[in-house]
């Protein structure tokens, strides 16, 4: 079977986590989301950790094993990255993933709390591919994950292989 | 040549004349017998002529016997050479004979046609017998006169001799009365050459009869050139026309008369006294003119010379102004008189010259009371010692008292009185000068004396002799201890070496020093610093060999030893609190970066949750329980804006500046129309001047116009029709000005100095929403700017903000 596009969510503030795969939720989106507290996590991912069950949605990737015992696991359709990331920063984790073959072309969405003009440019300069500030207002909140999900899942394609 | 002859005698080409006598004999033989026959008798005719003219040598005209003997023999030639031609047709040497003859027998007409007069004129023998027989008939009469002629000449001789006899008698007697004369001669030569003056005697024509050397010299001829001439062959025609004139002057008056003559010598003019008398012989006769000149032309120059001498003088003591000359003489008795005043005398006193040399007294009453027996005792003393008087005494004039000088020198005369030349003038007015001079300099002094600057100045030995009153103030020494003490500069400058030093380099710089910085020690024992400056050169001071002023430096020098230390101090301090705000402009920056985040995120948690709880729960809640979830996400949002409105202020403050020219008029469009495009039911009257710019960071004048504007919007929100004005002041000595005006509510211009702080609002929230941080965004951008920012405003009839750009 083919596996539905899967989101890797990086995102260290639990509550943002938590509205976040509401937000997901409530947009319709049934997508498996892996979701990294921090930039190794997100790292370890990508590069070496297992996934587990890929097509079981995962809140939480709490004790990931070592690389190589880990399976290769499914890549993510979509990162969405926080740039405030304690251990690496999401800019590092930006510069990781695009210097590396394996991982360079998967699309990057930012999803920040940040509007500094020195993280915007920063992250466009290493590659990602869209810069989102995250509302406070809830609503809005809602309907900017409710159309960063349409557009990125269904509407774009993706280079990466289901 | 040969050939030649032979052609000419033997031709060949033409015919011979026989041939034209068809060579019949008779006609031929008549032709040559007849030709010959002319021939020679044509020959024999010469040699008759030749025999004829050799027997008749008296015949005349022998030449044309010649010309005809030869005329004929040509003519015979010709026909001997018809006779050949008979036979030989030699032509051309017959042409050329008859060419001979033509030319013998023309030349021989042309000769008879001259000569024939004289054939005409040959006397015929008739003629010569009568004229034989008169010449002998005179020659007997010629023989008769002879005799008697011999008979005359006899009577002559005797004659002749009876005469020499007396002739010889009478010779003897004249040289005897010739050898007196010469002797008197000579006398008298000698006895007018022994008077140096030209003496002369001319006869009644003007004619030099004697003169001696004197005269010769002055004519500058020798005598023998000049005896016999008349003056105007010796002197140019002006000179001898006038010389000549007195001549008859003298011989038809009779008179001795004396003239004055002047006459050119050796290209000189020289005067000369001529004295002419006229010269008689016994009988009283005028024979001439006697004269005898003396040249007086030194004497006539030194006359003038004297005359100029005395002239120029004369003038010279009249024309002095305010004064005369004079001579004034003492006499034996005591009394003075003057022998000689000048006419200013009478400018002066208006007192005639002779007056005054008739009274003395007339010029000593003018002398000031005051100063007379000074005067008389001066007097006394100069005719005593023969010394120059010179006295400054006041004259008492009517119009007031004034100064004058008397200089004279002194001579004793032969008879013992004494006598004065001098001058007296009016020294009034440089009396006034001088006292004028007198209370200036005066002033100066106490001026310099009591400046707030040093003054001291040396004499010719290096001893000061000027030392002001803050000099004493400064240095403490008096000028009793400084003036004219040698010591002085050991007082001074007690280091020894610091005092070599000094006057070392004094020596080397000379008068030529400013603001030269020496230590002195007072008399208390304090070091002064004194900037020295000498300006003698400048200010040259009769008496003040070297002078100059000095300014104590001492409390300036240690006010700036302070300003070097404080210096130090406030470089030290400015690097410190440079480092203190850059790491709180670090720190500053890493909190708002962290507030962009950490503060912000549990917000949206707030936020979120409160919504879900809102959306999953809502049922659950009564009208309160949902009234106050709503006042959790008005707050949430609120202070969302707060943060992000204090990260803009943050911002503003870091961002780094780049200035370019922006155009100010299109930012003004766009914001207006997006403002409008929210609120597009308002009623509003946009005026925007269309090319405003300014020089600035584009970003962040965007920022201030979208504060200003979005302000403007915001509280003419309540005006029916709101009016919003974009424009510029502009005037000469301020930086161009722009402003931004509405028709809103305004405010009270006592709270206008709250306005640019963050957070103070003058209107409630309910009134009109805001964070109060937009104008403190405005303020701080226009300040990074340079600029300034102001606003007027009055309560309900709307609100002017004004920047500048710097």
């Amino acid at each position: 079977m083919t596996a539905a596009p899967l989101i890797l969510l990086v995102e260290d503030n639990p509550d943002d986590q938590e509205l976040t795969l509401l937000a997901f939720q409530r947009g319709g989106f049934s997508n498996p989301i892996v979701v990294a507290q921090d930039g190794v996590e997100a790292l370890d991912y990508l590069f070496s950790s297992d996934a587990g069950d890929a097509s079981a949605p995962t809140e939480t990737l709490r004790e990931p094993t070592s690389l190589a015992e880990r399976p290769p696991h499914q890549l993510p359709t979509i990162i969405l990255l926080d740039v405030q990331l304690p251990r690496i920063n999401g800019l590092e984790v930006l510069q990781q993933i695009r210097s590396h073959p394996r991982t360079r072309l998967i699309p990057v969405i930012i999803l920040t709390t940040s509007n500094e003009q020195q993280d915007l440019l920063t992250s466009y300069e290493l590659g990602c591919n869209s810069y989102i500030r995250k509302p406070v207002d809830y609503n809005e909140f809602l309907n900017v994950i409710h159309q960063l999900g349409l557009y990125w899942l269904f509407i774009n394609t993706s280079p990466i292989l289901q | 040549m040969w050939d030649a002859l032979q052609h000419l005698f033997f031709p060949t080409q033409y015919i011979p004349h026989g041939h034209c006598y068809l060579w019949q004999t008779p006609l031929v033989l008549l032709h040559l017998f007849s030709d010959l026959l002319i021939g020679l008798a044509y020959f024999s005719i010469p040699v008759l002529l030749i025999y004829f003219v050799y027997k008749r040598h008296d015949v005349p005209f022998s030449n044309v016997f010649i010309l005809f003997g030869t005329f004929i023999v040509l003519c015979g030639t010709g026909h001997l050479l018809e006779i050949w031609t008979l036979w030989h047709p030699a032509y051309w040497l017959t042409g050329i004979e008859k060419a001979a003859t033509g030319v013998v027998s023309f030349y021989t007409a042309l000769q008879l046609n001259q000569l024939l007069p004289q054939f005409l004129a040959l006397r015929t023998p008739e003629e010569l017998e009568a004229i034989n027989r008169e010449l002998q008939a005179q020659i007997a009469i010629s023989t008769t006169a002879h005799q008697k002629l011999q008979q005359s000449q006899l009577a002559l001789h005797q004659l002749n001799e009876q005469l020499e006899l007396k002739v010889t008698e009478r010779t003897a007697e004249l040289a005897l009365a010739n050898y007196r004369l010469q002797e008197n001669l000579r006398l008298l030569d000698s006895v007018i050459e022994s008077i140096p003056d030209p003496v002369f005697l001319k006869d009644c024509e003007g004619r030099y009869l004697l003169l001696n050397t004197a005269t010769s010299d002055v004519i500058g001829r020798p005598k023998t050139l000049i005896l016999g001439h008349t003056d105007d062959q010796l002197f140019p025609s002006d000179i001898a026309n006038l010389l000549m004139h007195r001549d008859r002057v003298v011989i038809n008056s009779g008179k001795t008369q004396i003239f004055e003559d002047e006459i050119l010598q050796h290209r000189t003019i020289r005067t000369f006294l001529a004295t002419k008398r006229t010269w008689q012989d016994e009988d009283g006769t005028v024979k001439g003119v006697l004269g005898i000149a003396r040249d007086i032309t030194d004497r006539k120059l030194a006359e003038q010379t004297l005359q100029e001498r005395e002239r120029f003088l004369r003038t010279i003591g009249d024309n002095i102004p305010n004064g005369f000359i004079f001579q004034i003489v003492r006499e034996l008795n005591g009394s003075y008189r003057f022998t000689y005043v000048s006419a200013g005398v009478e400018r002066i006193y208006g007192v005639k010259p002779e007056a005054v040399l008739a009274d003395a007294g007339l010029l000593f009453n003018k002398l000031a009371e005051a100063d007379l027996a000074y005067f008389i005792q001066q007097q006394e003393e100069s005719a005593r010692n023969l010394t120059d008087f010179d006295v400054q005494v006041r004259e008492q004039l009517l119009e007031g008292s004034r100064w004058i000088r008397i200089r004279s020198t002194p001579h004793r005369l032969a008879d013992g009185r004494v006598a004065w030349d001098g001058y007296r003038f009016d020294i009034n007015d440089l009396k006034q000068t001088e006292e004028t001079l007198r209370q200036s300099e005066a002033r100066l002094r106490l001026v310099l004396e009591n400046m707030p600057v040093m003054l001291d100045a040396f004499d010719e030995n290096g001893n000061i002799i000027v030392w002001n009153q803050e000099c004493e103030r400064v240095t403490g020494y008096t000028a009793e201890e400084v003036t004219h003490n040698s010591q002085v500069l050991k007082l001074l400058y007690p280091n020894l070496n610091y005092r070599q030093q000094m006057i070392r380099n004094w020596q080397k710089q000379g008068n030529n020093y400013r603001n030269w910085e020496w230590d002195l020690v007072s008399k208390s024992g304090e070091v002064k610093t004194i900037a020295w400056s000498n300006i003698s050169d400048r200010f040259a001071i009769p008496g003040w060999a070297s002078w100059g002023i000095g300014v104590d430096l001492t409390s300036r020098k240690q006010a700036e030893l302070e300003i070097v230390l404080l210096n130090q101090t406030l470089e030290q301090r400015v690097n410190q609190r440079t480092a203190e705000l850059s790491a709180a402009n670090q720190e500053l920056e890493a909190f708002s970066y962290s507030v962009s985040h950490d503060l912000r995120a549990p917000l949206r948690g707030i936020d979120g949750f409160s919504q879900i709880l809102q959306d999953r729960y809502g049922n659950q809640l009564d009208a309160k329980g949902k009234h106050y979830l709503e006042r959790i996400r008005a707050g949430t949002q609120r202070m969302d804006e707060l943060i992000d409105d204090l990260l803009m202020l943050s911002r503003v403050t870091r961002t780094e500046i780049r200035r370019e020219s922006v155009n100010l008029s299109a930012i003004a469009q766009e914001i207006c129309q997006s403002l409008h495009a929210a609120q597009p039911d308002r009623s509003v009257e946009w005026v925007i001047e269309s090319t405003i710019s300014g020089m600035g960071d584009a970003r962040l004048l965007r920022i201030v116009l979208e504060n200003l504007f979005s302000n403007a919007w915001k509280f003419t929100s309540t005006q029916a029709q709101t009016q919003i004005k974009f424009g510029t002041i502009s005037s000469n000595d301020a930086p161009l000005t722009y402003f931004i005006q509405d028709n809103g509510v305004g405010f009270n211009m006592a709270y206008v100095n709250k306005l640019f702080k963050a957070f103070q609002r003058l209107h409630s929230e309910r009134e009109f929403c805001g964070t109060g941080i937009g104008l403190a965004i405005v303020q701080r951008i226009v300040h990074r700017h340079g600029g300034s920012v102001r606003a007027e405003g009055t309560v309900k009839q709307g609100a002017t903000f004004y920047f500048t750009l710097g």
